[in-house]
């Protein structure tokens, strides 16, 4: 009886120490996984293989090639402006898309923001600490062609426990010279959510 | 002798000024200028923030999350009146039934929950 009484108090021990335990399992960045309804790595993922895809064969580059024999346009991102309901970092997709410049070797990014800034500071750094043969000069930053903006909206239409989310990001492309807008390209995400 | 340092000098100054000013394409509005001295103020400010996320976001009606928050506001409140009502528990206990001032069973001051701060004069 004292066995049996002893045998069930270390499986209860067991059974509360294992269900208060906090769990945590790497997965697939690509694995789909919704858990509260909001944007997630999915949708960010979706975003930037469409836009990527969308940029690189769009005619603007076409375009661009032929009227400069064959150079490659270099681009810089600005801002984009999230107008949705949600705190989203549009980062996460725009550097997918900046990757895939580089990567094709199709178009050439300059730095922006505040890492052009720190480049700058360090070039500064140079012209008194580096040696004359190393020392970056001034002025001789490649220029940019086109700059890439973008927005992020979103429609809630929502009742009781159901919920319909909208996102709609939209990515475009501007001459810097003649702010002529080249290419815009988007991608719509609608979610039903049933709380 | 003077006259050709003058030269040079005019000469140096000219050549000087075409190969670091913009050049002026035919086409050119020529008040760019006044929008080039406006956007030269501004572009540091400006500039810094490129390549982020500027959050401009707004609060979505939500049936669901309205009701959690009314909920929580409640949960919140009723929590807030309950330390007051201990914290002030002396005037509580003092006349809930033998209040001169009402001496009935009435909605009195003491036991509303809009005047949990009430002191009796």
């Amino acid at each position: 009886m004292k066995k049996k009484y002893t045998y069930s108090l270390i499986l209860f021990i067991a059974l509360f120490a294992t269900a208060c335990n906090r769990h945590v399992t790497r997965i697939d960045p690509a694995e789909q996984k919704d858990i509260s309804g909001n944007w997630n790595n999915t949708d960010s993922r979706l975003t930037a293989e469409q836009l990527t895809d969308d940029v690189l064969k769009a005619v603007w580059l076409s375009n661009f090639m032929k009227s400069k024999a064959g150079q490659k346009p270099v681009v810089i991102c600005g801002f984009v402006d999230n107008k949705s309901h949600e705190h989203i970092e549009a980062e996460t997709f725009i550097k997918d898309l900046e990757q895939a410049f580089i990567k094709t070797q199709k178009v050439r990014l300059v730095q922006a923001g505040k890492k052009r800034e720190e480049l700058r500071a360090e070039r500064a750094d140079q012209q008194t600490n580096a040696s004359v043969s190393t020392m970056k000069k001034f002025g001789l930053e490649v220029g940019a062609d086109y700059i890439l903006q973008g927005s992020v909206n979103s429609i809630v239409d929502a009742h009781k426990r159901k919920k319909v989310v909208y996102y709609q990001v939209n990515l475009e492309l501007t001459d810097m010279q003649t702010n002529e807008v080249v290419w815009i390209g988007d991608k719509k995400i609608a979610k039903y959510v049933k709380n | 002798m003077k006259k050709t340092f003058t030269l040079f000098i005019i000469l140096f100054a000219v050549l000087g000024n075409n190969s670091f000013a913009q050049t002026f394409d035919t086409d050119q509005n020529p008040n760019y200028i006044v929008s080039k001295a406006k956007y030269m103020q501004l572009a540091d400010s400006i500039n810094q923030n490129h390549a982020t996320t500027l959050q401009n976001t707004y609060k979505a009606y939500d049936w669901y999350q309205a009701k959690q928050e009314r909920r929580n506001d409640r949960i919140t409140f009723r929590r807030q009146l309950r330390m007051q009502r201990a914290k002030n528990s002396h005037q509580y206990n003092n006349g809930w039934y033998h209040n001169s001032n009402n001496g009935f069973y009435l909605y009195n001051n003491f036991s509303s929950p809009f005047y949990p701060f009430f002191r009796w004069p």
